[in-house]
């Protein structure tokens, strides 16, 4: 007798650290930590995060020379703007694996890292308890790589899922 | 001549690879993993012997493909071509456990590496200006190599020179031209100008165009002979060479028309 399979409800979390390296030419360790960007994505909510530098340091500015230095003047704005880009542009899922592929050098989404996401998130339409957690994730990786960095701003935008 | 503005490092990295004896890196590279999150997984590799960086670009991805060939002849026909294209060099891994065996090295053109697309909306008229020159010029290279893949911002590296301010560009990405669209040597109309990437924000210098169609119409071919012939059969198979130096001799006199110049 054939009975009715049901899928498992599942969800996925990945983030993937935005870097600026600003010596190509002769050190891979020359490197301005920007923020982290983070992708969820279950069979009921999609949602993108971001955790940046709202402002460079003058040492980085120095460092990034003239056209890094205007692109990122507001680091922030212009990860945000291009990461909504990309995740309104892209099927669920796929909004880091775009970003990777369209800032791929100096300017650097790097490989994207899943994370495991809570039980009770799998399946959940809380959008309060989603965001919580999409929050303490980038914001637990970021303080990581960079330890306290000051002037950072975070930001998220939450849908159904298609 | 030239659309070159490279730093005379560079320049002189250039010279060295596009003369070298063997179109093979005889330095020894120190491979430190990938680089940033793209599907392509480019290598960071530095020279040991002056710490230089590059990137190395595997050539199997499309096993039908002769990725690192066509970068490296693309990068040493744009060389005799004052084009500015960033010096590629080969390089056996040796080592058949690898993936990619077979890859070559890109030196990066800048030390801060942006690409147009990122970049564009931030430009002053004059420096807009400056880009028409080496945009117009590129045209009809890439439509000589047939660079048929979807030329686009993303390929176009872009640095302002810390000395005297002047814009400068990069041309990169040639793994999908030659023979990777030239099954063999025949010449088909539908062949004959492949898509082409110039910003609405610069415009066509023809002028720029004309100079490289009159170095293409002057083209040694002995130099096709020897910059195609040189790259070992792992690399590029004898067949394969024969098209692309067939192509390229055939299109050099028929590059002008392909673009209604």
């Amino acid at each position: 007798m054939l009975s009715k399979v049901l899928p498992i409800p599942s969800a996925r979390f990945a983030y993937s650290c935005i870097s600026y390296y600003y010596d190509l030419t002769h050190s891979y360790d020359s490197v301005i930590y920007l923020g982290v960007v983070g992708e969820f994505t279950s069979q009921r909510k999609r949602g993108l995060v971001l955790i940046a530098r709202r402002v460079l340091l003058p040492d980085d500015e120095i460092r990034m020379e003239i056209l890094g230095a205007k692109l990122l003047k507001n680091p922030f704005d212009y990860l945000w703007k291009e990461s909504l880009n990309k995740w309104e542009s892209t099927s669920a899922g796929s909004a880091l694996s775009a970003l990777s592929a369209y800032h791929a050098t100096s300017l650097c989404f790097e490989k994207q890292i899943e994370t495991p996401v809570p039980r009770d998130l799998i399946n959940s339409n809380h959008d309060s308890q989603i965001a919580q957690f999409m929050i303490q994730e980038v914001t637990h990786i970021f303080s990581e790589k960079t330890g306290n960095v000051p002037y950072t701003r975070e930001q998220l935008c939450l849908d159904r899922a298609a | 001549m030239s659309f070159r503005n490279f730093s005379p490092e560079l320049e002189k990295l250039a010279t060295e690879w596009a003369e070298a004896e063997s179109p093979i890196t005889t330095d020894e590279w120190l491979d430190l993993g990938v680089f940033g999150g793209s599907e392509a997984k480019p290598i960071k590799v530095q020279r040991v012997s002056d710490k230089r960086n590059g990137i190395a670009k595997p050539c199997k991805l499309d096993p039908a493909v002769a990725h690192a060939a066509h970068e490296k002849i693309a990068s040493d026909l744009a060389y005799h071509l004052g084009l500015p294209v960033p010096p590629v060099i080969l390089w056996d891994r040796k080592d058949d456990a690898l993936p990619q065996r077979y890859v070559c090295i890109s030196a990066w053109a800048f030390s801060s590496d942006l690409h147009w697309g990122q970049i564009e909306s931030q430009f002053t008229s004059g420096q807009l200006a400056q880009a028409k020159g080496p945009f117009s010029a590129i045209l009809p290279f890439e439509t000589w190599i047939y660079a048929g893949e979807d030329r686009k911002a993303e390929h176009v590296k872009v640095h302002i020179n810390t000395g005297d301010g002047s814009l400068q560009l990069a041309f990169i990405d040639y793994a999908f031209s030659l023979s990777k669209y030239w099954v063999k040597s025949e010449i088909s109309p539908v062949l004959a100008s492949p898509s082409k990437f110039l910003p609405a924000s610069v415009g066509m210098d023809n002028d720029a165009a004309l100079q490289i169609c009159d170095k293409l119409e002057t083209f040694d071919p002995g130099l096709i002979d020897h910059i195609i012939g040189r790259i070992p059969e792992d690399y590029l198979t004898s067949l394969r060479k024969d098209t692309i130096k067939f192509n390229l001799k055939d299109r050099t006199r028929r590059v002008r028309a392909m673009l209604g110049l």
